[in-house]
């Protein structure tokens, strides 16, 4: 049964995990443990029984089950390492303590019981307990259980084991925790922190935790409130960790089994915890990072696994455990998730050097956008700031007009009125002060009546103040004035004081009543009105940045100049609502009217950007930016806005999209993170995902898994050090389309710096069309090339056989004479040194004409040079001259003198000519002696061009095959492959030239090619 | 294997070649002489006794084939044995229609070049032979009148003596006398005898009327 499990588990390759019960493993499957097992399927029906009895066996002792993170981010990565570089089947089994639910001595002995019995069965070769309730546990029991097994302590802090664990056929890895440096980092990022919510389950190995935890952060309490919840059930800590006070930090520990007895995944909690928490929150161990973690030193719970897993290949190959050095595998360089350092506000230069963030998110076609146009990101601020200061702008106007109001009011309500008032007698001398105005000096009606108020004055403004009630009071005008009164509490507020005579029924003069008012909160917001009116004209002029304002009951609009100049309506013109509309481009309208009335119902704001189309034609894209405001009443409703021209950076951008789209070979821009940001058509095309579904994706997504798992490190390095790194490369590996498939591609990454950080434009290119185009064209150029050289052989047969074969008949003349002359016994040395002095001379001769013969038809690349036809011309002359004889042939040749020269292969051109010539010599066969000629001519034609013609005194061409002769495949001859001309014709053409046969009246052939002289060939 | 007062002609425009196999001949005690081209070689006095030529076929100026052409012209009958580094089916028929003894690629092997040697001087010396017995036969011939000539060439057809009479108007007794004489003067005793000594002569067949 066993061996059957086994052999299914080769046969299936990666899965084997799963064919175990109990057994879970491996997550990853790699190309190179699939091949293994792939092998080893291949092996099984002959060696199945020895590849199970060489099986390693392994027991894995799990502290809390199979899924208890973070306890089996180590488990997992040491399974898959494991099974992974083993380079052999290893056989995994795996129990658990289940700590978090069966922590008592009990369940303990009878865990002792079973394992004893197994033991029977299966005897582990090594014994790796993960965690420290497993550590202890296996320390404990170690006698009893594995006495002679080695045992792989892994993922535990050392602490926690007996000082003799250690000692007898064991190693260790994992940590030794920096319990204070958690709050260090904490501190490091949120230095005002000033409470710390410990998050901790109430499991005995969380308790055992919580008291070391207090222990260590004992130094800390004089300015830290240490809040901890490890005695809450969960759902109560997320009601705490909701209402954390100010200045917080949530430090997540470990959280297994809360108080209540529940148990919990504690990546799980540590997410729910995320959703709630009003503060931030920091964790342990790497893998928490992108969980909702600020970040900081992490500890690496896979890397313990997978160095794990390398101590135990050894170990199984035979060291001793103890012999291993024991490894504390310490924390990472500080990371930091970049959403959660955005979502608390904290400043990216509170973290320490050499720190790496991470996630930084991909709202990123802006960003991306942004840096192509430059700068643009600067004016998106300043438009929210600006938004922002025209809201208060509008809210100055309606405070302005309450002023106004505000005498019409104190008329009606006198004394109940919250204003100060005051009546004065025809004497100038004051009556009365209102109840307000008392309580608002602190002071009693007898002190302020008459002359009294004016102490309550401020000094400076005195004398103006009476000046000018006196003043007004005798011209018996109203009058408005502002000075400074001193409160109760000694401040002096700025008053608004009006003034009007009062008269009695008849029109006698009475005297004066006024009524005043504290503006100083008002004044205060008028100078900072002022500054932000100036400080808008000023960034609305230094962005071209247009101001408008609609009233909506009215549909009356206001423009500022700017927005005048870019919509092109004359300064100082009335300009309608529906002039305004007409501007916009009719296809723009509809969407823009949408956004408007979407706005105005919810009271929101707005920003789209639209097309408007100006008097004389032109387009012009706008960015809109606009926020309804309506008063309290519902009266008006208002929409304020901002208007830019945004023309060039759409035209850049459409400029950009375009050229990425129409770039050649697949675009997809990465962010820090790998994450990406755009992509165009053709990797659309080429991967068979849309845009959607890649673009926020990691690049991961597009490589194979076992490309994409060492890809976070690999693409740090791509990107971390530009120009040191691979960036700038081109890198030929493998990518995944969306169906599976791999496929090779050859990959550019150019680095942009952007205010945005950096960014990688990766430009990939589909090589397995462009490997089979380039492999099918070497294919054809050897063939020819092949096809060529060995039809020049043919050619050169004669002269290369004739040449060869003369030293080499000579050779075996010689040594046969010498062995014969030794036969008969009639030789003396010095002859037969002659002898065999010929025999090495005439080798040599043999060797040379070998090379020689190589060196002319030798493959390779084309050589191009200067080179004269003449030259060729005499040299194949040369080499035919035997085959001529052979046909008793004569050549006749005519060349032109001061023949410039032409830029070429003269191998090739040599080919050219031997193959005419042999044609000619062919087609003479039955001719008659006499008239075995063959004439080659050269010719300048002055203009560029050279002609070499091959004429014949044969029967002619063949009637009706004129056009076909210089056809691949076709010949006249018997033994013919068709190919000589073939060849000949390509060889020309590649030089820049044609080739033309005729026949000729006085009988025969002529063949002629020209070539253009090296200045007329083209590039 | 050497034939007495044969000479062996070499004939190559390759000096290396002309010293290897004058080597080899030499080895096989044969006397020989070299020639740079075919030109010198006819410069020298046709050698009397038997000989063999032994020719490359490719060279410079006068070619193997042209020799062989020359010499037919000067009806000189040296035994030519062709030698080529790269030759071709219809030089090589060329060369064997006209008589070479036989036609060697080169690189040749030792044993077939000496062959060809050992059976060109054979066929040297047989020529030289035949040609001696037709001398001494023609001679003989040369001794009977014009009549017994007549009688000579029907008796060797097996004519009886009855027929040759009727033939040329004589009586058969007549032809009898002829037939005597004839016998007496050649020295021969029977007709197969008779017959044989003519073929020797290489008599052109009478022409029938």
């Amino acid at each position: 049964m066993n061996r059957a499990i086994l052999i299914w588990g080769a046969l299936s390759g990666g899965c084997m995990a799963m064919a175990l019960p109990h057994r879970r493993v491996a997550p990853r499957e790699h190309r190179a443990s699939r091949l293994f097992f792939l092998f080893a399927a291949l092996l099984m029906p002959v060696s199945a029984m020895a590849v199970e009895k060489q099986a390693k066996r392994v027991l894995i002792v799990h502290s809390f089950g199979s899924v208890a993170p973070p306890f089996t981010i180590h488990s997992t990565a040491f399974e898959a390492e494991l099974v992974e570089k083993m380079g052999e089947r290893v056989d995994l089994d795996e129990v658990s303590l289940d700590m978090a639910r069966y922590a008592d001595s009990t369940m303990q002995e009878a865990l002792v019981d079973y394992l004893e019995k197994r033991q029977a069965h299966w005897r582990p070769d090594l014994v790796v307990p993960i965690g420290s309730p497993a550590g202890v546990f296996v320390a404990r029991y170690r006698d009893r259980l594995f006495s002679d097994t080695p045992i792989l302590y892994v993922g535990m802090d050392g602490r926690r084991l007996a000082p003799g664990a250690l000692k007898k056929n064991a190693t260790f890895v994992g940590e030794n925790f920096d319990l204070p440096g958690f709050v260090d980092d904490i501190l490091q990022i949120a230095p005002d922190t000033k409470n710390i919510a410990v998050v901790i389950g109430a499991s005995p190995v969380e308790q055992y935790w919580t008291q070391a935890f207090r222990k260590a952060f004992q130094p800390f309490s004089n300015r830290i409130n240490f809040i901890w919840l490890d005695d809450l059930p969960f759902d109560q800590m997320l009601d705490r960790v909701h209402k954390l006070p100010p200045h917080s930090f949530i430090f997540f520990v470990l959280l297994l089994r809360d108080a209540a007895g529940v148990t919990l995944n504690a990546d799980e909690a540590l997410q729910r915890m995320h959703e709630v928490a009003n503060a931030p929150i920091n964790s342990i161990f790497q893998h928490q990072l992108g969980l909702g973690i600020v970040g900081g030193r992490l500890y690496q719970a896979a890397r313990e696994g997978r160095d794990a897993a390398h101590l135990a290949i050894r170990i199984l190959r035979g060291e001793p455990a103890s012999s291993l050095p024991h490894e504390i595998v310490g924390s990472l360089p500080p990371r930091y998730d970049w959403r959660e350092l955005r979502r608390w506000k904290i400043d990216e230069h509170r973290l320490p050097p050499g720190s790496t963030i991470l996630y930084r998110t991909p709202t990123v076609w802006q960003q991306y956008r942004d840096w192509i146009i430059g700068g643009a990101s600067v004016v998106v601020i300043q438009a929210l700031l600006i938004s922002g200061l025209l809201a208060n702008l509008i809210r100055r106007r309606r405070a302005e007009r309450s002023l106004a109001e505000s005498e019409a009011r104190f008329r009606n309500m006198a004394d109940t009125a919250p204003v100060l008032i005051w009546v004065a007698g025809s004497d100038k001398l004051c009556t009365f002060l209102n109840k307000a105005w008392l309580e608002f000096t602190g002071r009693d009606l007898e002190r302020e009546l008459g002359d009294g108020w004016a102490e309550a004055v401020h000094p400076d403004d005195l004398q103006n103040c009476l000046t000018t009630y006196e003043k007004a009071f005798d011209a018996r005008k109203p009058f408005t004035m502002q000075y400074r009164l001193r409160r109760h509490d000694g401040v002096y507020r700025i008053i608004t004081d009006e003034g009007v005579p009062r008269y009695d029924v008849a029109g006698k003069f009475l005297g004066y009543i006024g009524a005043c008012v504290d503006i100083s909160d008002l004044v205060q917001k008028e100078t900072a009105l002022t500054e932000m009116e100036e400080r808008v004209a000023l960034a609305a002029e230094a962005t071209q940045l247009g101001v408008w304002e609609l009233d909506l009951a009215t549909n009356e609009v206001w423009l500022s100049d700017n927005t005048r100049d870019l919509f092109q309506f004359d300064r100082g013109t009335e300009v309608s609502y529906s002039d305004f509309q007409e501007r916009v481009h009719p296809e723009d309208r509809a969407v823009r009217n949408a956004m408007i009335e979407e706005a105005v119902e919810s009271e929101g704001s707005y920003e789209t950007e639209f097309r408007i189309v100006l008097r004389d034609g032109t387009l012009r894209w706008i960015a809109a930016r606009a926020r309804c405001q309506k008063d309290g009443s519902g009266k008006s409703t208002r929409l304020l806005g901002t208007t830019r021209d945004v023309t060039k950076r759409r035209q850049a951008e459409e400029l950009f999209r375009a050229a990425t789209e129409a770039s050649p070979s697949g675009t997809v821009m990465l962010d820090r993170d790998a994450r990406i940001l755009l992509v165009n058509a053709h990797i659309e095309e080429l991967f068979g995902y849309s845009r959607d579904e890649l673009i926020g994706q990691t690049v991961e997504v597009l490589l194979p898994q076992s490309l994409g798992d060492q890809h976070p490190d690999y693409r740090s390095n791509l990107i971390a050090l530009p120009g040191a790194g691979p960036i700038g490369e081109r890198l030929e590996l493998f990518a995944r389309r969306k169906d599976g498939t791999d496929f090779p591609v050859e990959i550019a990454l150019s680095p942009i710096q952007t205010p945005q950080g950096l960014l990688v434009l990766v430009s990939v290119t589909d090589l397995s069309e462009r490997k089979a185009a380039k492999e099918e064209a070497r294919y054809r150029r050897e063939q020819i090339e092949l096809l060529s050289r060995v039809s020049m052989l043919g050619e050169m047969t004669a002269s290369v056989a004739h040449e060869l074969n003369q030293p080499l008949a000579a050779i075996m003349s010689n040594a046969n004479a010498g062995m014969r002359f030794i036969d008969s016994g009639k030789f003396d040395a010095k002859q037969l040194h002659e002898i065999l002095a010929d025999v090495v001379s005439d080798g040599a001769r043999a060797h040379d004409i070998i090379n020689r013969v190589r060196s002319a038809i030798k493959k390779g690349e084309p050589i191009r040079g200067k080179i004269n036809l003449n030259d060729v011309v005499r040299n194949v002359a040369y080499m035919v001259q035997q085959d001529a004889a052979a046909h008793s042939c004569e050549l006749q040749i005519s060349l032109a003198d001061d023949l410039p020269a032409i830029e070429g292969d003269p191998t090739q051109l040599r080919q050219v000519m031997i193959n005419l010539v042999s044609n000619a010599f062919d087609a003479m066969f039955d001719a008659s002696p006499s008239s075995r000629n063959v004439e080659i001519t050269t010719e300048y034609n002055g203009n560029g061009m050279i002609s070499v013609a091959v004429r014949d005194h044969g029967p002619g061409i063949p009637e009706g095959t004129q056009d076909r002769l210089f056809e691949q495949f076709f010949t006249t001859k018997e033994k013919g492959l068709g190919m000589g001309l073939a060849i000949v014709r390509s060889i020309v053409e590649a030089h820049g030239g044609g080739i033309a046969a005729e026949n000729v009246k006085g009988g025969g052939a002529r063949f002629s090619f020209n070539l253009p002289t090296s200045k007329e060939i083209p590039a | 294997m050497s034939v007495a007062g044969a000479i062996v002609f070499v004939i190559d425009d390759d000096e290396s070649v002309r010293k290897g196999v004058k080597r080899l001949l030499s080895s096989a005690d044969y006397e020989t002489e070299v020639f740079g081209s075919a030109s010198d070689f006819l410069a020298r006095a046709p050698h009397p006794g038997p000989s063999c030529v032994i020719v490359d076929v490719q060279m410079p100026g006068l070619n193997g084939i042209a020799l062989q052409e020359a010499l037919i012209q000067r009806r000189r009958q040296e035994q030519l044995v062709f030698i080529t580094g790269h030759g071709n089916i219809p030089m090589c028929a060329q060369a064997m229609k006209a008589g070479a003894v036989d036609f060697l690629p080169k690189p040749f092997k030792a044993g077939a070049l000496l062959k060809c040697v050992e059976s060109a001087l054979a066929r040297s010396a047989a020529q030289r032979r035949r040609a001696k017995e037709k001398q001494v036969a023609r001679a003989s011939l040369d001794l009977l009148t014009p009549r017994e000539f007549e009688v000579m060439q029907m008796v060797i057809t097996g004519m009886l003596n009855k027929q040759i009479g009727g033939e040329l108007g004589m009586a058969e007794k007549t032809v009898k006398v002829h037939r005597g004489r004839v016998m007496q003067k050649l020295r021969v005793i029977s007709v197969p005898e008779l017959v044989r000594l003519v073929e020797r002569a290489e008599v052109p067949a009478p022409v029938r009327a």
